[in-house]
């Protein structure tokens, strides 16, 4: 049997496992209820912008929204590639890269440790590679976190659509690469995630360590904004361009929090947008390479 | 250190396909350390290929981490084990070929009897539909087949247990490791399962740890007594009791009215082939030892209990052997 059979049989059982367990549908119910006043939030910040800005249309807001870019000192082609993205969604986008790592937190700390716990896994162990078991899981989390994403994308590119703020054609594009992004990036937190739960036969144990892992990797983002924000606001005094440079400029440790990669990704630049997969692969590649070298000599 | 087989040919280099092994399974000089700790000690096991094989010791003497590794949970610190030629830990190879019933790791509580069974039918690279009805003849096995639809978080200790066998029986494996098989079950179901157990012996390699030595004693033909992590004794159930070298007389208590009449001890020495006798007083257990190559088991029984009545001694019980459980009590005594 290919390891490639076996991680799709461990990843799909994850999934099913996912949406017909008590805790998975709780957790889905309070994501669309939080999703659903997360998209009102996300209309009314396009509304308010529209409204600062002006034009009726969307093309008029798009022109007057480009003009105001280009006035602020941005590119003007990167100016008119991101007047082109609907705030709203880009928005919805910055509230699914927090739902993500909590959902991937709460859904994937027993996956493994659960498993660990009461020896199940030995079920597992004697029919399946341990890589390909693990493997199965970290796909199979990933899988569910990103199914949640894409229909909160949809549901809030409905909402938005139906306000009239985009297109169909945007619908398919930004809505899709929107999620698109955000799953990448889930895909960092449920390395780690899936890292933290084959290291702890306590899911309790597993979840606190889930968290606190996800703090330490936010921390640098954290700081990161602020000192580019603190830089920029006193440079601003003086060279406007400079301070505006700092605060594109990421810091090296910012890397260590996923979430910032969205704007690499969403960029207009294929460097960049490299720059952010590779990133995002790195996460994975480091963190499932190290969990499953260590799960394949654990004594289970 | 024993083995309980010889070694008849040498071992052609692993293959994938199915192979006929004379040893099903083989541990040499397998070690594991936990620690500072030393759960198992430089144990060489050769266990022969349709055997019923028994891990016997006291608590912490071992045989749970001798099946972990057999079973490939844990990897030995030094030495080797090995199923069917191949390592314990080389699931590719093993898939389908070595069942395992875990003593205490709990069913996912979620899932439906059948299509957990299914699942891991799937992952024995079944296809789906096969996999469905290797699953339903491994529960029918088992006598659970009106729980294919109920979660396994529902169903009772035994039921638990019934299920966790099933699935070690899925697509009938070559070698199969039960741990603790009927430990919680009600004597009914232990009974089944001891039916069932013996049902295996000849089809595949079974290998058992318990702590029911009457039990080991009834189904398997040859078993391991471990002490410290040691191997102390190793052979075929008769070789371990010594049913072919002594016999055991539980001698009745007279009625008090009675004079108790003297044990014929001299005649039963006289006996040929009966090198020597021991009686316990306070046990009133005579045993008689003789050299198996002049006479066998059946035939002293016969002439010991013929001097005995006629002396007029009044007789309880004969066993041939001590049993396992003495036997088990004499070698693991601190």
């Amino acid at each position: 049997m290919s390891p490639a059979a076996e991680i799709t049989l461990v990843a799909a059982r994850e999934l099913k496992k996912s949406i017909r367990s008590v805790k998975g549908i709780i957790l889905g119910i309070l994501t669309l209820l939080a999703s659903f006043m997360a998209v009102l939030i996300c209309i009314w910040i396009e509304s308010g912008v529209r409204s600062k800005i002006g034009g009726g249309s969307t093309e008029a807001f798009q022109e007057a929204y480009e003009q105001a870019a280009v006035k602020a000192g941005s590119d003007p082609a990167v100016a008119h590639y991101m007047t082109h993205i609907p705030i709203s969604l880009v928005a919805f986008l910055k509230v699914l890269v927090w739902i993500g790592p909590l959902l991937v937190a709460l859904l994937g700390f027993d996956s493994i440790a659960g498993d660990l716990q009461h020896r199940g896994v030995r079920y597992w162990t004697v029919r399946t590679r341990r890589w390909s078991y693990l493997l199965g899981k970290f796909f199979g989390l990933w899988g569910i976190v990103s199914i949640v994403t894409l229909v909160l994308t949809v549901l809030s590119s409905i909402a938005v659509l139906i306000r009239g703020y985009i297109t169909v054609g945007d619908f398919f594009s930004w809505g899709l690469r929107c999620w698109l992004v955000s799953a990448l990036i889930v895909g960092t937190w449920t390395a780690v995630a899936t890292f933290i739960s084959s290291r702890f036969k306590t899911p309790l144990f597993a979840l606190l360590t889930t968290f606190g892992a996800f703090f330490c990797m936010w921390l640098p983002g954290c700081i990161g904004v602020v000192v580019r924000w603190g830089t920029a606001m006193q440079q601003s005094a003086e060279n406007e361009a400079v301070a505006r440079a700092t605060v594109a400029q990421i810091r090296w440790y910012e890397y260590l929090y996923p979430n910032i990669y969205d704007d690499l990704l969403l960029s207009p630049k294929p460097l960049h947008v490299a720059e952010g997969v590779g990133a995002c692969a790195l996460y994975i590649v480091v963190f499932v390479g190290i969990a499953t070298a260590l799960f394949a000599k654990k004594d289970v | 250190m024993e083995t309980t087989t010889p070694e008849t040919q040498e071992e052609a280099k692993p293959a994938k396909k199915k192979k006929v092994h004379e040893s099903a399974v083989k541990l040499s000089k397998a070690t594991k350390r936990f620690g500072d700790k030393l759960a198992v000690d430089d144990l060489t096991l050769n266990i022969r290929a349709g055997w019923v094989y028994g891990l016997i010791g006291p608590n912490g003497a071992g045989k749970t981490t001798t099946f972990s590794m057999l079973a490939g949970y844990l990897e030995p610190t030094s030495g080797t084990v090995e199923v069917l030629g191949f390592s314990s830990r080389s699931v590719d190879e093993l898939r389908g070929r070595l069942g395992v019933l875990p003593q205490d790791a709990l069913l996912p509580a979620l899932d439906r009897v059948g299509e957990l069974l299914i699942h891991l039918s799937r992952l024995q690279d079944v296809p789906h539909t096969k996999a469905i009805s290797m699953a339903r003849d491994a529960l029918r096995e088992v006598g659970g087949l009106d729980w294919w639809d109920m979660r396994c978080g529902a169903l009772s200790h035994g039921m638990a247990k019934r299920v966790a066998l099933a699935q070690a029986l899925l697509g009938e494996p070559d070698v199969v490791l039960l741990d603790e098989p009927t430990a919680g079950l009600d004597p009914r179901v232990a009974y089944d399962v001891r039916q069932l157990v013996k049902g295996l012996k000849g089809k595949c390699t079974v290998i058992i740890s318990s702590h029911n030595l009457q039990e080991l004693e009834e189904v398997c033909d040859a078993a391991a007594i471990l002490d410290h992590g040691k191997l102390i004794a190793s052979g075929t159930i008769a070789e371990l009791t010594s049913a072919s070298e002594e016999i055991h007389v539980r001698v009745g208590r007279t009625p008090r009215a009675q004079q108790a009449p003297p044990l014929p001890l001299d005649a039963i020495r006289a006996i040929p082939g009966v090198t020597r006798y021991e009686y316990d007083e306070e046990r009133r257990d005579l045993g008689v030892f003789f050299d198996r190559k002049q006479a066998d088991a059946e035939t002293i029984i016969g002439q010991v209990l013929w001097v005995l009545l006629n002396a007029q001694v009044r007789i309880s019980s004969v066993t041939k052997g001590r049993g396992l459980e003495q036997r088990v009590m004499d070698l693991t005594d601190d």
